[in-house]
């Protein structure tokens, strides 16, 4: 008689070494298209800041070129920047 | 970043109504104009078209293996969320009212069109608020400004749902 057949699992280093990564950062670039009050409503709109504080976010790439709008798992900061360039705003990721 | 409408129109094309939607009073010039130039995106965003670099930026600007693999998952998605929300202004430009999440689709596809003339006219931030009417770029940099308009307009309807 036979046991239960070994069962395949995928692989769990991806996760691991996702895990093991290190947090991420997403950094919301200044661009001369979109426009202030846009730049704001989006952020409140993605991410539930206040209008206080995605106003300041919106100020600081404004003024100084960019800003941290989230952190997070690599995944987490990847699905931020797809919603992020769903909206045209210029985002990209990086290890903090 | 520009600092929103030049303020042309005085009254509010998007405006909260009582059901929870938006009623619509975009005047009919301008929605001829949207239907047009909708009809128009997909195409372009399918293109090599140089002027679209900025609908799909950069996501791992230091990491080109990451990155090949970000374009490679996102690129078709974004090409086909852009490409409803222009296919839905296509069937809404004559309605005189929008839900919240057809307005969200409105506001969306009219900024990826700002992004694309934007980058063709190269406009800046300090770019002068008048339109000379001997530039040969006259009527894209109308089309850029009443673009503006409409987003910024449907930004602050919008925000009373926030």
């Amino acid at each position: 008689m036979s046991g239960p057949s070994p069962v395949e699992v995928d692989s769990p280093i991806g996760d691991l070494e996702d895990a093991l990564d290190g947090p991420w950062v997403v950094i919301v670039w200044n661009d001369p298209i979109n426009l202030m009050s846009y730049v704001t409503f989006v952020l409140q709109k993605l991410f539930g800041y206040s209008i206080e504080k995605a106003t300041e976010l919106m100020l600081d790439v404004h003024e100084k070129g960019r800003a941290v709008v989230s952190n997070g798992s690599r995944e987490k900061a990847e699905l931020d920047v797809f919603r992020l360039h769903e909206h045209g705003l210029w985002a990209t990721m990086q290890q903090d | 970043m520009g600092d929103g409408g030049f303020g042309f129109f005085d009254k509010r094309w998007f405006r909260p109504s009582k059901d929870g939607g938006f009623d619509v009073a975009v005047p009919s010039g301008v929605r001829a104009m949207l239907a047009d130039m909708m009809s128009d995106l997909d195409e372009l965003l399918s293109s090599d078209n140089a002027n679209v670099r900025r609908v799909f930026p950069t996501a791992y600007p230091d990491d080109a293996e990451k990155e090949a693999g970000y374009q490679a998952l996102v690129r078709g998605e974004l090409i086909d969320r852009h490409r409803q929300s222009a296919e839905l202004i296509a069937e809404t430009v004559e309605a005189d009212h929008l839900t919240e999440e057809q307005l969200n689709a409105w506001m969306t596809a009219c900024n990826a069109l700002r992004l694309v003339f934007g980058t063709a006219l190269d406009v800046s931030e300090d770019d002068s608020p008048s339109i000379d009417p001997d530039d040969p770029d006259a009527a894209a940099r109308v089309a850029y400004r009443v673009l503006t308009e409409i987003v910024d307009d449907i930004v602050q309807a919008l925000s009373t749902t926030l």
